[in-house]
């Protein structure tokens, strides 16, 4: 959900390179942990996989005439469903195939990516977190969610903080002001998107709890 | 298994929901209604461009990019999705 949606040209090369190398690198090791630690090739994770991409891919190019307009893209389900490393790599998929619409330039790719995978891992990691506080899987889904978004949120300000706008007369802490104001609308968002997690997580818990088998195992 | 605190789930999630809900309104206040990319744009401090004819879309929900070639995509994803199901 959060997104930088700034164009090609807002950030200087040297930083786009720098999103871009960190992005691979993490790509990189939740394919090589898919392969070798994780070993799951089977047709449940591809399943899960495929769904996930085009269910996210479909709902992030939508415009939410909500505050004025606003995108919402599941990353929290991704994670909850998949778990971090098979969402890491349907969130890059999917800034890709986006790009390609015109949807976010290609150089932002890497930074978005980068938001992408805070938010999945951080809701994979809290919905399992939250197991032992014997709460509802809705609940959990619930507050997984608006944590994965929130520190998506965050991770976001800080990149456009490091990497500076080119063309840019705003000092640091107008942009930070002014991002932090952003960053609370969007979590206006995500108490929609918060809502709408926990009854697909409770939903498919109900019914095909084998799909949250990797989430719901004890820490 | 374990036992779940219906009452205790409800009352976080709601406080949180409420919470959050709360300040998400109070920025939206602060900062005025705009559109996505007139919002990140005033946040950063970049001058806003020419402007873009948007269409009104179905009850205000737009499809950012293109829309040909977002139906392309999202139907050749159906199509492996099916793929790979149906092979399972």
């Amino acid at each position: 959900m959060a997104h930088i949606h700034l164009e090609d040209g807002a950030f200087s090369f040297q930083w786009i390179s720098i999103w871009w190398t960190l992005a691979i690198i993490l790509i990189c090791l939740c394919m090589y942990w898919m392969k070798n630690v994780k070993k799951s090739n089977d047709n449940k994770v591809l399943t899960i996989a495929g769904m996930c991409t085009a269910a996210s891919f479909a709902i992030f190019q939508i415009n939410i005439p909500l505050f004025g307009g606003v995108h919402m893209n599941l990353t929290p389900l991704i994670g909850i469903l998949g778990g971090p490393a098979v969402g890491g790599i349907i969130v890059f998929i999917v800034n890709i195939l986006s790009a390609a619409i015109g949807h976010g330039g290609w150089g932002m790719i890497g930074a978005n990516t980068l938001v992408n995978i805070t938010e999945v891992s951080v809701a994979y990691f809290t919905y399992r977190g939250l197991i032992k506080a014997k709460l509802s899987s809705f609940s959990r889904a619930g507050i997984a969610t608006l944590a994965g978004l929130l520190l998506g949120n965050v991770t976001m300000i800080v990149i456009i903080l490091v990497s500076g706008i080119q063309g840019v007369t705003q000092s640091r802490m107008d942009i930070l002001y002014g991002l932090s104001l952003l960053a609370g609308v969007n979590m206006g968002v995500a108490v929609i998107e918060a809502v709408l997690t926990g009854y697909v997580v409770s939903y498919i818990r109900k019914i095909r709890p084998d799909m949250l088998s990797e989430a719901e195992s004890l820490v | 298994m374990y036992e779940i605190d219906r009452k205790k789930s409800m009352l976080l999630f709601g406080f949180l929901v409420l919470a959050v809900a709360g300040l998400s309104l109070i920025a939206y206040h602060v900062s005025g209604h705009m559109g996505i990319e007139e919002r990140f744009n005033s946040a950063v401090g970049i001058e806003p461009g020419p402007e873009e004819e948007e269409s009104s879309g179905i009850f205000g929900f737009n499809i950012e990019g293109n829309p040909l070639y977002y139906a392309v995509i999202l139907v050749v994803l159906i199509i492996l999705c099916l793929i790979i199901y149906i092979k399972k």
